[in-house]
């Protein structure tokens, strides 16, 4: 049986038994925590921020979850794992979103999750996150950053650390969101100083001597406790004093020895030796010591208060101040280097015992033991990665020699798989090799699956470089070689094999290899990997036209996703925006605007970035066929806000759509700039992220008369040539418009005719009425000419009762027009974005319970929302709401 | 591999150049410390940083060996 996997030692609120000083001033101080978004307690060690924190906590008032942090938190997974479970100890199942979430979660996303699950709790609650200068992953600062722009507003988080995070502070402070408690602020007063050593540790010192003592210390809390350890039963107190007072001696290295000389031996030995350990247990000290007296003497530092701190309520758990273990190691270090690994062994060994691997991994590798290190990695890793925690097990795969890893192929392809996820792909060939070479051409079942699985991810690695043809030798290879047992490997290799034989063009293996594909997924249960190859079957459906087939399979995806949880969320917001596009491009207009909606709002939910920006440019899109010019050019600008603008794929497609909204608006001027600008930027290459780009650039060609460039783009894209391409309906109406505008009569009719006959079979009728200037023309003069009559007629009638180019122009004008009438006052405080998904759906007509049931949370919450909403807009009701947001130009 | 100068408040035993993973440490007059020595990369400096502040040091400067004792020599 595994131990538990989440520490509550690193939950527990640490608890000093010793007596400490009261600071009234500090704890009242804090008591703005609870008024503030975010609190700051920086200073270095030994200020005794841990001490106060906790103080605070006690009698706060407010639930408080706490998280001692260390290093191993910087895997993301294992960070908001913690945080899951703090808010659980806030209130049971407070963190479950976020928990469920975590190991599906896509990059950065898991702070949504946070906010959702604790958006109904009634109560003012802190977050308290210790030792956060421990974190050191930027993924980590920029989720926190979010958190804290998104906060709800009952809940309250403390960062106490030795470093001011590295997140952007300047906006709380300027909104009076942030309380700060820095050194200054915790250096002991001269009156707290005598409390402290007089008082509380009975020492009787004169004025004098607590002066030099505070003034030497400069009021560092860790400084004084060591003095007073120093000082203890000592007969020659000035002399202690004056020798201290005058000593330019850094402060813990003089005290640190002070205090230790004066432990009696077994002791000193103990401290020195367990000081390797983070935490501390009797059973665990006697086996790193030798000795036999664990707990005992655990519980002897304590009383003598020898910076031990408790890490639970029983006393079983203890650990010690930083600054002390420091101080231990330091001295283990200088007087007996060659123990110090052995000593790390002996830890290893007894935490594998106890099951309990990463702490096992730790000391294994601290302790130069790789072997065993290695073999804890191979037992830990499949448990780690199933729960998200990819970071934790490349970093130890990372810091194990490659010849070790090299030696255990579980080890290696593990290994160079995280490369491949992560883009290092010549890093994962230089493992691969090595695996390679460390293993001879076995003809047994063992050493067939690694050497078809090392084939596998060289096929990932050649796809993912474009090389079609190696992917697919070597995908062929590992199909060979991989057991017919090995669903999963085969599954996405073959997944992976139709891709590369779509885009080279070869339809009926890309099929053949899909189906194969669908079956070894299902089989393996990879449900995510089932749905991309359903969308690979979609996809060429929808290239031979085949809407209706696509269609359904769509929907199929959808039914699979349904069974399942948060991890299928990316997968069906894809299904429903793959949906939303086929009814564009069907002109099923309100079907598509159905489906986009709940793809945006599952991407949202999942923290999927990228499906977001996709939903709202095709919602945009929509939109502005609708004549609604302001609401989607607000729509782009809401896409552009999601990304920075680094991301040069994202622009790209950004400022595409945006051109089309421009060529619909009429303003064909701004469209081709754009085009002007953009196109050298854009590959011939229909099946990558800039096809879609590519196609709104040869569509605004056809809208500038730009024959030339049109013709020799479809040329070289095979258009022209009669090969098979996707969005083959819309390439040859526009390989018609420019030959017709080439005066070449003949093959602008073959094109057009080329398209009428997908149009037929496939209902896509959208890019006919979308262009309908330009195709409105040419399709008059083929009507007389064409054998599809019916059909040509018909499409002349779509095409004539929109003119998009007119009615644009028109809707713009009517909205200039409002425009000018309005004089909104902005808002105060803008409303949040939740807050303008509940307004939507107030505004069209949904009563407090069905938003409820839309949005999946309580109708506590949305009464809560709307009447911040009335609040924020200065709104008496629904319909004074409406208005003003009207005016302000929200909805 | 580039050296660095790392100037701390107050005096260190011998005992922490092996925490400071074989940089020398030098006590000066003024009531100041310098921890010394290569420095693999920018990654480890900050590694070096780190030990420094987890310790309680104030830390006064850090800079590459040359310019130190070019500040030395300019005394």
């Amino acid at each position: 049986m595994s131990a538990p996997r989440l520490l509550p030692t690193k939950l527990f609120i640490p608890r000093l038994r010793v007596p400490l000083v009261d600071r009234p001033p500090l704890i009242e101080a804090l008591g703005q925590a609870v008024e503030r978004k975010l609190t700051l307690v920086c200073a270095p060690g030994g200020f005794g921020k841990t001490a106060l924190l906790s103080r605070w906590a006690e009698g706060a008032g407010v639930p408080v979850g706490w998280v001692s942090l260390t290093e191993a938190d910087n895997d993301p997974a294992t960070f908001w794992l913690y945080v899951a479970a703090a808010l659980d100890r806030v209130e049971a199942g407070l963190g479950r979103d976020l928990q469920a979430l975590v190991p599906s979660a896509a990059e950065g996303s898991q702070w949504t999750a946070c906010v959702s699950g604790v958006a109904d709790f009634p109560r003012d609650f802190v977050l308290v996150l210790d030792d956060y200068h421990a974190i050191t992953n930027p993924q980590i600062h920029r989720a926190v950053s979010s958190l804290l722009d998104h906060l709800p507003p009952q809940m309250h988080v403390v960062l106490s650390g030795r470093a001011d995070p590295p997140i952007s502070l300047a906006r709380l402070r300027a909104a009076g969101e942030l309380l700060e408690v820095r050194t200054q602020d915790l250096r002991f007063t001269a009156e707290e100083t005598a409390t402290l050593l007089n008082q509380l540790k009975g020492l009787g010192l004169r004025a004098d001597q607590l002066g030099a003592l505070a003034d030497r210390t400069e009021g560092w809390a860790a400084g004084l406790q060591m003095a007073a350890l120093a000082l203890q039963g000592r007969a020659d107190v000035d002399g202690f004093v004056t020798a201290f007072a005058g000593s330019h001696r850094f402060i813990v290295d003089y005290l640190g020895e002070e205090v230790l000389e004066r432990q009696p031996d077994e002791v000193r030995r103990f401290l020195v030796q367990t000081s390797i350990l983070d935490r501390l247990t009797g059973p665990l000290c006697e086996a790193v010591t030798g000795e036999s007296y664990g707990q005992a003497m655990l519980h002897r530092l304590e009383h003598a208060n020898l910076f031990i701190a408790e890490l639970d309520d029983q006393r079983e758990w203890y650990r010690y101040h930083q600054l002390f273990a420091d101080v231990l190691r330091a001295e283990l270090r200088d007087r007996e280097p060659a123990l110090e690994p052995v000593l790390h062994q002996r830890a290893g060994a007894w935490f594998e015992a106890q099951g309990q691997l990463p702490d096992a991994v730790r000391h294994a590798l601290a302790g130069n033991d790789t072997d065993r290190a290695a073999d804890l990695v191979e037992r830990a890793m499949e448990e780690l990665l199933a729960r998200g925690e990819m970071q934790t097990v490349l970093g130890w795969l990372e810091a194990l020699p490659r010849a070790v890893v090299g030696a255990r192929p579980a080890l290696a392809l593990a290994y160079a798989q995280r490369l491949v996820d992560n883009g290092h792909l010549d890093a994962a060939e230089a493992v691969l090799q090595e695996t390679e070479v460390g293993f001879p051409e076995g003809d047994d079942v063992a050493g067939r699956t690694l050497l078809g699985k090392v084939a596998a991810i060289r096929t990932f690695i050649r796809r993912i470089r474009g090389d079609l043809q190696g992917a697919v030798n070597l995908g062929l290879q590992a199909l060979d070689l991989l057991p017919e047992s090995e669903y999963s490997w085969r599954g996405l290799v073959t997944l992976r094999l139709a891709g590369a034989y779509h885009q080279m063009g070869d339809r009926e293996r890309a099929a053949a290899g899909l189906a194969q594909a669908a079956t070894l997924n299902h089989q393996a249960g990879s449900i995510y990997y089932e749905v991309v190859t359903l969308y690979g079957q979609a996809a060429l459906l929808l290239e031979e036209g085949r809407t209706a087939e696509a269609e359904e399979t769509y929907r199929h995806a959808l039914r699979l996703c349904a069974g399942h949880g948060p991890e299928t969320l990316a997968a069906a917001s894809g299904a429903h925006y793959s949906l939303a596009s086929l009814f564009r491009h069907q002109r099923r207009l309100d079907e598509a605007e159905q489906q986009v909606v709940e793809a945006i709002r599952l991407a949202i939910r999942g923290g999927h970035t990228e499906a977001r920006i996709y939903g709202y440019l095709l919602l945009a899109f929509l939109e502005q066929i609708k004549g609604e010019h302001e609401q989607a050019h607000r729509l782009v600008d809401q896409a552009r806000s999601l990304v920075p603008p680094e991301v040069a794929w994202a622009m790209l497609l950004i400022e595409a759509w945006e051109a089309q909204l421009w060529l619909l608006e009429g303003n064909v001027a701004a469209a081709a700039e754009w085009a002007r600008t953009s196109a050298a930027a854009l590959d011939d290459n229909l099946y990558g992220q800039t096809a879609a780009p590519l196609v709104i650039l040869l569509r605004v060609y056809a809208a500038t008369a730009q024959t030339v460039p049109l013709l020799e783009r479809l040329e070289r894209l095979g258009v022209t040539t009669g090969a098979p391409v996707p969005m083959a309906h819309e390439l040859h109406l526009l390989a018609a418009l420019a030959c017709h505008q080439a005066g070449d009569e003949p093959r602008a009719l073959e094109a057009l005719e080329r398209s009428l006959a997908v149009v037929e079979r496939s209902g896509l009728v959208g890019c006919y009425v979308e262009l309908a200037p330009w195709t409105g023309p040419l399709l008059r003069w083929a009507l007389p000419r064409t054998g599809r009559a019916p059909l040509v007629a018909e499409l002349l009638r779509m095409v004539g009762t929109e003119q998009p180019g007119t009615a644009g122009t028109a809707a713009a004008a009517g909205a200039a027009v409002r425009q000018a009438n309005r004089a909104p006052q902005p808002l105060l405080e803008p409303l949040s974005e939740r807050e303008l998904e509940v307004l939507q759906l107030v505004a069209s007509g949904a009563s407090n319970q069905e938003i409820a049931d839309q949005l999946f949370v309580a109708l506590t919450t949305v009464k809560k929302h709307v009447g911040n909403i009335f609040g924020k807009l200065g709104a008496a009701n629904r319909v004074q709401a409406m208005t003003r947001a009207q005016e302000l130009g929200l909805l | 591999m580039p050296s660095y100068v790392i100037r701390v408040r107050g005096h260190l035993s011998e005992r922490w150049a092996r925490w400071f993973d074989g940089m020398t440490v030098t006590n000066l007059p003024e009531g100041e410390s310098l921890i010394a020595g290569p420095v693999a990369d920018q990654a480890a400096l900050h590694g070096v940083l780190a030990k420094v502040r987890d310790l309680g040091l104030e830390l006064f400067s850090v800079a590459p060996a040359e310019l130190d004792q070019e500040k030395n020599t300019g005394r």
